[in-house]
């Protein structure tokens, strides 16, 4: 009895608790947004996607880049990803086969779908990366350089942001506690 | 069963430089010091630990200065010098996903479903928090100093693990830099804001449930196969070590939903990967494991599961960034390990908070009006119409 002993289960009365405690949600019964990005063959992606127009230059790289980085074990997936890598919103194939008219009901009235909202919410990495690459934490980065220019590189010896903290002087004696509002 | 920790032994510690490549001194401590440091702890929690009382402070001078904190993180990294980089962890647990400064939904959690406090319950039950405590929010230091304090109360029944915006690069842009000088001053500010952030290096980076759950703030990636890998990360670390394992470990995500299988590309940046529900099944099995909790997404229930519920992700923020309108929640893992979801819902905006000013509304108007527009989330098990595969929780 010890395989059964401490085996993961769900409280299911909680979840049905939850479940019928939900607020009611309305439907949209307006058409769908027929919002679908097209990726060109050449894998840049198409002008429509005016909602990410500043960093779809970082995501097409992006799509290369992680294409060529990440080691798949099947090679079929990796096959597949083409037409589909950078489509963030569209997250199904069976969608993709459908056709640009496909049903998405988390979309607002905007076009705009949680995930994709989401998607451009967390941006926090590029931000930082955009960042080093401009060297606007540090003034001296000598050292940096070389490696900057290798936008999927992950082997940065050291960041601008972090080195200009370790670098930060520290005086001696804490100033006084009316410090500066 | 719940060891207080004395700070005797620190005591001709505390004066001592923190030893990093560049010296960083000690501050002089002042004249009128009330307490000792052993008291200091103490009394942030009973500050700050006011599950139904607690207000958001009119004036947002911070109440501890950069000696406190140091004294705070000094003592707190002892503790988490000492113990493993994956925790190893008993049931009954809570576990608690992003924070990001939303002190009043951490208050609010405490008061619905219990507090760390021997007038509380925390004899019972073991509190886990998956990181992200910092930035977004308005109230970064209080989250986090609390959070500390708690540990150094209860360093074997309170646990936190790191995020990805428990870094320096991060969090000098997102929010906690900037809180901290606003409330403390530009010399303190930065002074805390450089302390915490090495404090940050030393936090774990996982933890185990009984050897059978296993919870990192981001995922498993591309490069993660086995606990061991994680175990053999070394701290202090820095998130620019060049660590693939940590990278994958802070930022990772699941693909976006069951039908998408093995690595896709993360739209968070390059080199950042989604990983599908055969990488979660794959993983479980060759090490033993049940299930994954994570963090670092903002889910609109408060809780979202994937690869058939195997990895739940886990967001404690209510109303992220104000606009998001998304429940909250945490994971009580009870004895057997049952895991049972406990939800707060967003309360309204008061007229004149931060979270509503206009320039809040302008920039995040992206999440408003989504919980009225989203259809109710499928659990496991419920039948489910043939076309909804958008859903997340479509298993």
């Amino acid at each position: 009895m010890t395989g059964k002993k401490g085996r993961v289960r769900w409280d299911e009365d909680n979840l049905g608790e939850i479940e019928s405690n939900k607020p009611v949600r309305q439907k949209i019964t307006e058409p769908k947004t027929p919002y679908h990005p097209m990726i060109d063959d050449d894998g840049s992606v198409s002008p429509r996607r005016s909602h990410f127009d500043d960093c779809v230059d970082q995501h097409a790289e992006a799509i290369q880049s992680a294409l060529n980085n990440v080691g798949y074990e099947e090679g079929s997936s990796s096959e597949k990803m083409g037409p589909e890598s950078g489509d963030w919103a569209s997250s199904e194939d069976e969608a993709d086969a459908m056709g640009p008219y496909y049903e998405d009901s988390e979309t607002d009235s905007s076009g705009m779908s949680f995930r994709e909202q989401r998607k451009a919410h967390y941006d926090e990495f590029l931000k930082v990366r955009e960042l080093r690459q401009k060297g606007s934490l540090i003034e001296d980065e000598d050292d940096d350089d070389a490696e900057m220019d290798k936008d999927d590189s992950l082997q940065d010896s050291s960041s601008s942001l972090s080195a200009g903290v370790k670098d930060i002087e520290i005086e001696e004696g804490r100033p006084n506690g009316a410090g500066k509002p | 069963m719940v060891r207080q920790l004395s700070l005797d032994q620190f005591e001709n510690e505390s004066r001592r430089m923190i030893p990093t490549n560049n010296d960083l001194s000690y501050p002089a401590k002042k004249f009128t010091r009330q307490k000792s440091p052993q008291g200091l702890h103490k009394k942030i929690i009973s500050t700050l630990l006011k599950p139904r009382n607690w207000k958001a402070p009119a004036n947002r001078r911070f109440f501890l200065d950069s000696y406190e904190v140091g004294e705070l993180c000094y003592a707190a990294e002892q503790i988490f010098m000492q113990e493993p980089t994956v925790l190893q962890l008993k049931a009954p647990v809570k576990v608690f996903g992003d924070l990001h400064g939303q002190f009043g939904d951490l208050m609010r959690l405490f008061d619905e479903y219990g507090f760390p406090s021997t007038a509380g319950d925390i004899t019972y039950i073991d509190y886990l928090f998956l990181g992200d405590y910092v930035d977004r929010g308005q109230h970064s230091l209080e989250t986090i100093t609390l959070l500390l304090a708690l540990k150094i109360e209860y360093p074997d029944n309170v646990h936190l693990i790191r995020g990805n915006h428990e870094a320096a690069d991060i969090n000098a842009l997102f929010g906690f830099r900037i809180e901290c000088i606003e409330r403390m001053g530009e010399n303190d500010g930065i002074w805390a804001w450089t302390r915490f952030n090495q404090l940050f290096n030393y936090l774990p980076l996982a933890a185990l449930i009984e050897k059978k759950i296993i919870c990192m703030h981001g995922g498993i990636g591309r490069s993660i196969h086995s606990v061991e890998q994680i175990e053999k990360l070394e701290r202090p670390i820095t998130m620019d070590a060049g660590s693939i394992v940590l990278m994958d470990l802070l930022w990772s995500d699941p693909t976006e939903n069951d039908s998408i299988e093995g690595l896709r590309p993360n739209a968070r940046g390059p080199g950042l990967v989604t990983f599908g529900p055969d990488r979660v099944t794959d993983f479980c099995k060759k090490n033993k494991l049940q299930l994954i909790i994570r963090a670092h997404e903002c889910v609109m229930d408060g809780f979202e599961r994937f690869a058939q519920g195997q990895l739940i992700t886990l967001f404690s923020a209510t109303n992220y960034c104000g606009t998001a309108n998304n429940a909250g929640a945490i994971l009580v893992v009870g004895r057997g390990l049952v895991v049972v979801p406990k939800l707060i819902h967003p309360l309204p905006p008061p007229l004149q908070s931060p979270e509503t000013s206009p320039e809040r509304y302008v920039e995040d108007k992206w999440m408003q009006e989504l919980n009225i527009q989203r259809p109710p989330t499928p659990t496991r098990g419920r039948p489910q119409p043939d076309h909804d595969r958008s859903s997340l929780a479509y298993i």
